[in-house]
């Protein structure tokens, strides 16, 4: 659905994103991380046609981004970082102006999403509340079924209910076969609705996972009496072990737990507890948390 | 054309259009009834004292000026009327680009299935469209205040000679003041040249602002190098009429092309000169465009700064709302 080859932006001297090349397949929900100033808006905004590409391309739904941008917005829905909608519009007026702009776009079911947020759609936009500004926004861009959502912050300002209906449409979007490209600070929203996450840095990709194997690596720690029995073949691609003092222990298991732990139960191991990596440690490798230096 | 873009764009200008629709129609319409209220006679023996260098300033004769036809005409270069027809044109052409950037709702309209340059010509018809209706509207104003207005014409009591068409004033006499309507003299179809010469303007005025407004990120900047070109014209054209020497600006200011009263007066002369091109302009001892041919420089120009505009807006980056 995305597919970039060395694309990359310049601005003057600054390079906003370094040459990137990305593949993202029909059907899956691609999270993009990163922390402000990495890059991931300028990635959508290229996709999108709003900046000229410094060099490489870029194709979505296999039309090119520079020569075909009308065919590439009839395969998008946008929802941009703080939505700014046309403020002397009531609520109904604006889904009303998407929904006409658009050959693909559905009203009766904009205004079925807006429902479902819980929206007036009385007022104007500009006597709405952001977060009602970014409800409305959403039952825009939800209402298209166009074959790409690309959602930018799209839980930005919402509250945790709202947070979880969002959550609901892009499975829904998935399940319908929509692609998505779901850029989001909140790493624990990503990791519940991506398949696959890529982290930016500095406006380089520095890293993909898919979620599922991000979600089969698990941290165990235990203290040890004697030492560990010999491990099978099969387990040592996914398991290191690194020795600490006083007995302890810690293994990082990057796949299946199961045949970890049927090793482990011949082992002398008290004090035992596993838990999983998780997006945040893959995500603290690459930046910077807490004063922390990335490894 | 989008139809929703123009109906958004509509939407957005209604509120300045129903403004300047009632400016202009209450000015002109005042404009026009204070016409009535001095008898043209009167003006006569103003210009026998006035310097003969005051002349210099109008693109026709003083005393032509003086005529209600040449003073209800000079309603269409008054500074109110012409400020009005700037505003909507700056105004409205400034939003096209930088004005839907600043209020961050560009990002949204392109992010959807249409060309940019749809998105810029649904706004500029509409503000075109806006320009004609407002000059319209003054021409309709004019024609409703020629239809009610009466003139106060004051004249001398006559003795007829017996069997001779001829009558003798008694100006030792009292004169007679009398009430006559201004549509016995005027008729407002007289007027179109200079109706059409105000579109011209107000058409390059959206072009000029919607070009600027294409090149640039802040409406308030454009609206400033709009405003700052406008003065600097006018400036241009006073320069060139007030001194021999510095004729040659007349040349380089937008407002030379517009010259209601002289578009009128050719018109209304049934002069030749009035359809051509280029005409020798005696007053001035300079060659300059006729009527047909500045209308139409004006609408060449106008066109060519929305084609530019147009090329600049589909290749520019769009900045991310603040």
């Amino acid at each position: 659905m995305i597919h970039t080859d060395g694309l990359s932006k310049q601005f003057g001297s600054f390079v906003a994103l370094v040459p990137c090349t990305l593949n993202v397949p029909r059907g899956e929900v691609f999270g993009l991380l990163g922390p402000n100033g990495a890059g991931k808006s300028t990635l959508i905004r290229l996709l999108m046609g709003f900046l000229q590409p410094t060099a490489g391309s870029a194709h979505v739904n296999n039309f090119d981004i520079v020569r075909q941008t009308v065919n590439v917005k009839s395969s998008v829905s946008y929802l941009p970082s703080s939505p700014k909608l046309f403020r002397t519009m009531s609520g109904h007026s604006v889904l009303r102006f998407f929904a006409r702009i658009r050959r693909d776009g559905d009203l009766p079911r904009a205004l079925q999403i807006a429902k479902r947020l819980d929206l007036n759609l009385r007022p104007w936009v500009a006597f709405m509340s952001t977060g009602m500004r970014q409800k409305l926004a959403i039952a825009a861009t939800f209402s298209v079924r166009a074959p790409l959502l690309i959602l930018d912050e799209p839980t930005e300002n919402l509250d945790p209910t709202v947070r979880r209906i969002v959550a609901d449409l892009v499975r829904e979007a998935r399940a319908d076969g929509q692609s998505v490209l779901f850029s989001s600070h909140v790493l624990s929203e990503v990791e519940e609705v991506a398949d696959r996450v890529g982290i930016l840095r500095s406006g380089q990709l520095v890293h993909e996972q898919s979620v599922s194997s991000i979600r089969r690596t698990h941290k165990i720690h235990a203290t040890i009496q004697g030492s560990l029995p010999p491990i099978d073949d099969n387990l040592t691609p996914i398991v290191t072990i690194e020795f600490q003092s006083d007995g302890l222990v810690r293994l990082n298991v990057a796949g299946e737990l199961a045949p970890v732990l049927k090793w482990l139960a011949a082992a002398n191991l008290t004090d035992m507890h596993v838990e999983p990596v998780g997006l945040s440690a893959v995500y603290e490798r690459f930046h910077h948390v807490a004063g922390t230096l990335p490894s | 054309m989008n139809r929703t873009l123009i109906t958004k764009s509509i939407r957005e200008g209604s509120a300045l259009f129903a403004a300047c629709s009632l400016g202009l129609i209450a000015f002109t319409f005042f404009r026009v009834w204070i016409v009535g209220r001095f008898d043209s006679n009167r003006f006569k023996q103003l210009i026998d004292i006035l310097p003969k260098d005051w002349d210099r300033y109008t693109s026709v004769d003083f005393t032509w000026l003086v005529s209600y036809l040449g003073r209800v005409t000079m309603t269409l270069d008054e500074p109110m009327l012409l400020m009005m027809i700037a505003l909507w044109g700056i105004v409205r052409g400034s939003d096209v680009v930088s004005g839907e950037l600043g209020r961050g709702t560009l990002e949204i309209v392109l992010a959807q299935p249409i060309r940019r340059s749809n998105v810029y010509y649904a706004h500029v018809f509409v503000s075109l469209f806006g320009a004609l209706i407002l000059t319209l509207l003054v021409w309709g104003t004019m024609a409703v205040a020629i239809q009610w207005t009466m003139i106060k014409e004051s004249t001398f009591p006559a003795i007829k000679i017996p069997l001779t068409n001829y009558a003798i004033p008694l100006t030792f006499r009292e004169p007679i003041e009398s009430w006559v309507a201004m549509r016995d003299y005027l008729n407002a179809i007289m007027f179109w040249p200079g109706i059409v010469n105000l579109f011209c303007l107000s058409a390059f005025f959206v072009a000029l602002t919607s070009f600027l407004s294409a090149c640039d990120r802040y409406r308030w900047r454009t609206l400033g190098v709009a405003v700052g070109f406008y003065f600097v014209m006018a400036m241009l054209k006073f320069g060139g009429l007030a001194t021999d020497s510095l004729r040659f600006l007349l040349y380089f200011t937008i407002f030379h092309l517009y010259e209601p009263e002289l578009q009128v007066r050719l018109y209304q002369d049934g002069d030749a000169s009035f359809w051509s091109l280029w005409r020798w302009n005696e007053k001035l001892s300079l060659y300059e465009l006729g009527p047909c041919g500045a209308n139409i420089l004006l609408l060449l120009i106008s066109t060519a700064l929305i084609i530019a505009g147009v090329r600049i807006f589909k290749h520019r980056d769009i900045p991310a709302p603040v």
